[in-house]
């Protein structure tokens, strides 16, 4: 009995040091994240319940909410946002599925070149990229005038309230499809060949192979990536600001939310409102990150 | 929506009622000084151990720090420190335009860390000089009203920032609003340079129907200050503001004044005889080097920027400048840009800041330095009235002699009237020009709805909206 309760006692005490040896590995990090994300999270936040005017600075309470949900200026940005999020993330991901696994059937050298300059626009930094497409949707010194010109065609206005929509998902695809990929190829490569082994000798085809056991075991890497992409929407930011350079007014200050809180920021002198608006969009990010990973529990691995 | 709007104007009320208690916060000291005019230091010392990027000439000197952007402001900085014994000026770049702007509000709100002087362009002071906003010095406390003479009347109207006798910064620059025209053109398809609007109307349809294939001119939907110069040609005054009576604003685009320049402008860009491409964009750049407008209407200031973007800064590239176009006899002349340095309520020692501020461009020396180097021009009557300046010859303008021209200009102009959230009015145009031109929003509805939506603006602020 007595050493019965002395066991548990040790382990006790091992548990407590390993607890102790845990959390001093985790300072240098919890430091950071206290310090850069707790806290200016609490910070916008508490600037979010105050609001100024000429008359001065006073505490609103949720007012800024209540005037963030019925802004035009943002609810619009949010709707666009929304559309780019249906639109871009299924092309998206649809293109680096098919790229994966069609590097991932072909394994030569040429698969692996293809593979290469498929990640190489994610390599690019992104502010670099949409400035090279916003020299290249110029009307005037693009090549894509002279290239339709060649069969006797106008090239489409990239970049005009029509045009803008398609040359903005065109900029972010070419940019994150590699990177994508890579992802999804790799949890491929996990994939134990036996399972295809034993399809082969049941008959299936590679069409089969592809659908029922290559996508369903990367299913939790599919689930990532749309995360991801998800969530890099829906904060679209780099790529309509850099372009606005190129067209200022089809790209106004609020196309994005996130454009929005720049500009209250930055242009405006409104802090305690960009806070809001921050505040709110990351809101809304979390809300749709966590009824995306509820809808795809299954498949995500998660369940435990 | 409005479900949700119920539900969070009920956490709103219930978030009041349970946080009296959090009043207290650090955040609402700007309410404690409500109106007061901004006060005056007398600390000689508080700046010895500034950082200045200059070098600065004089050891042992009470320094005073400024914040600029003008170009060759550092040749000007030194010019000031050579021929000055009693004060030294250190010199930073607090940003150009908005960047240094925000830098000012963020000093503003820390309580410290502003310079004694700051560059800022007339049309951003009254966002410094607003509700319990008063951050600018009143410098005819310093006798700066003897020195008038020495501006010209449209840019001290614009310092003394509606108030009688009082003013707030020391004018430096101004942006008479002129017409460059590419005369090659003209004289190519045998068409007059036009002196009025119906003439240029006129002039738009000559050149298209003699087969020229650019425009007579670019309206960019972008447009800034350069739409307010467009409607103070016409008579229409869209913003009215003073200092005197900070928490009043008054907007009048939907006037028949504003009505007619869109009117004029609409009916040229639907007969494809103007274009709308943005300024400032790679296209347009492009555009109005390469010959395909034959005029652009625009301030001065333009030539530095046309010729720092062209291949040969100093190659005639065909423009040359013209008066701009009138209406009528009536047409006033008018300005786009210029700036001005302010003393801040964070000087260390207002009345030393005020002396610099007055000096730094107060002499002929400063004064050719930033013609000659800067490409400024100058609001100061004494460089105006100079034959150096009257004579000044630009080899991108084909060696013609812009400022007699010019001058006329810049001393015909009464001054204009500036909001004090101006950028925010400035995207609203450009979403009213966008209305019209690309959705097919009539100008009467636009012009109503920019007008709407500015004065909800300024309600929401907390302004009496007229």
């Amino acid at each position: 009995m007595a050493s019965k309760s002395a066991a548990a006692h040790r382990d006790r005490v091992a548990a407590r040091r390993g607890n102790i040896w845990g959390w001093t590995f985790t300072i240098p990090f919890g430091i950071v994240f206290l310090l850069f994300l707790v806290i200016p999270l609490v910070y916008a936040f508490y600037m979010s319940m105050y609001t100024t005017n000429v008359f001065g600075t006073k505490f609103t309470g949720f007012a800024n909410y209540v005037r963030a949900f019925t802004d035009p200026a943002f609810l619009g940005g949010l709707g666009r946002v929304l559309l780019y999020t249906v639109v871009m993330v299924p092309i998206q991901l649809g293109l680096a599925l098919i790229f994966a696994l069609l590097l991932d059937a072909f394994k030569n050298k040429f698969a692996s070149f293809s593979r290469l300059v498929i990640f190489l626009p994610y390599a690019i930094p992104g502010v670099i990229g949409a400035l090279m497409w916003g020299f290249m949707y110029s009307k005037n010194m693009g090549p894509f005038t002279t290239i339709f010109e060649l069969f006797g065609m106008q090239a489409p206005a990239f970049l005009t309230s029509s045009g803008i929509f398609g040359a903005l998902v065109n900029v972010v695809t070419w940019q994150w499809t590699g990177y994508y990929m890579v992802i999804l190829y790799s949890a491929l490569q996990s994939i134990s060949p036996d399972l295809y082994e034993s399809a082969r000798i049941d008959g299936a085809s590679e069409l089969r192979i592809a659908w029922s056991i290559k996508i369903p075991m990367c299913a939790s890497s599919l689930v990532m990536v749309t995360i991801f992409s998800l969530i890099g929407t829906l904060q679209f930011y780099t790529e309509p600001t850099v372009l606005r350079n190129q067209a200022p007014t089809v790209i106004d200050t609020s196309y994005t939310p996130n454009m929005y809180a720049g500009a209250l920021a930055f242009s405006y002198n409104q802090p305690n409102y960009a806070a809001t608006i921050s505040f709110s969009l990351g809101f809304i990010v979390v809300l749709f990150s966590i009824i995306f990973m509820r809808l795809t529990k299954r498949q995500s691995g998660l369940e435990n | 929506m409005k479900a949700l709007t119920k539900a969070l104007s009920l956490l709103a009320a219930s978030a009041m009622i349970v946080s009296v208690a959090a009043c207290g916060g650090g955040s609402d000291s700007a309410s404690s000084d409500s109106g007061a005019a901004a006060k005056v230091n007398t600390d000689k010392k508080a700046n010895d151990g500034a950082q200045c990027t200059n070098t600065v000439k004089k050891t042992g000197v009470q320094k005073v720090t400024v914040w600029g952007w003008y170009p060759a402001i550092e040749k000007v900085v030194d010019q000031f420190n050579e021929t000055h014994d009693d004060l030294q000026v250190c010199w930073n770049n607090g940003g150009q335009g908005g960047g240094e702007y925000t830098k000012f509000q963020n000093a503003i709100k820390a309580g410290s860390g502003a310079p004694d002087v700051i560059q800022l362009e007339y049309e951003a002071m009254p966002q410094f000089m607003t509700g319990t906003q008063q951050h600018l010095v009143d410098l005819s406390q310093f006798g700066f009203n003897d020195h008038k003479d020495d501006y010209t009347e449209g840019s001290w109207d614009m310092v003394k920032l509606g108030t009688e006798d009082k003013a707030y910064a020391v004018p430096v620059d101004l942006g008479p609003f002129v017409m460059y025209v590419r005369e090659d053109i003209f004289t190519k398809y045998n068409v007059d340079v036009p002196t009025t609007y119906d003439e240029f109307a006129d002039a738009a349809k000559k050149l298209k129907d003699a087969g020229y294939d650019g425009y007579i001119s670019d309206f960019p939907l972008n447009q800034t200050a350069m739409l307010i110069a467009f409607f103070e040609q016409a008579g229409a005054k869209v913003n009215t503001y003073s200092a005197s009576d900070p928490t009043k604003v008054k907007v009048n685009y939907d006037s028949p004044e504003a009505k007619k320049v869109l009117d004029y402008w609409q009916k040229l860009i639907d007969a494809g005889y103007v274009d709308t491409t943005d300024a400032n964009t790679t296209d347009w750049t492009t555009n109005i080097l390469s010959g395909k407008y034959a005029t652009w209407i625009q301030a001065s200031w333009q030539t530095g920027y046309l010729a720092s973007s062209s291949d040969d800064a100093n190659a005639d590239s065909g423009f040359r400048i013209h008066k701009a176009p009138v209406w009528d006899d009536s047409t006033p002349d008018v300005n786009q840009g210029g700036s001005a340095w302010a003393v801040t309520d964070q000087a260390k020692d207002t009345e030393a800041a005020y002396k610099v501020a007055r000096e730094l461009f107060g002499s002929e020396e400063a004064q050719k330095i930033g013609v000659t180097d800067g490409g400024l021009f100058p609001a100061w009557t004494d460089m105006l009235n100079s034959d150096f300046f009257k004579t000044e010859k630009v080899a991108f303008l084909g060696n013609q002699e812009p400022n007699t021209i010019t001058i006329p200009v810049a001393e015909g102009y009464k001054g204009s009237d500036f909001l004090p959230f101006q950028t925010y009015a400035y995207d609203e145009q450009a979403k009213m020009l966008k209305s019209i031109f690309t959705d097919g929003t009539s100008v009467d509805d636009a012009l109503a709805k920019i007008d709407s939506t500015l004065k909800n603006y300024a309600t929401q602020q907390g302004y009496t909206a007229e």
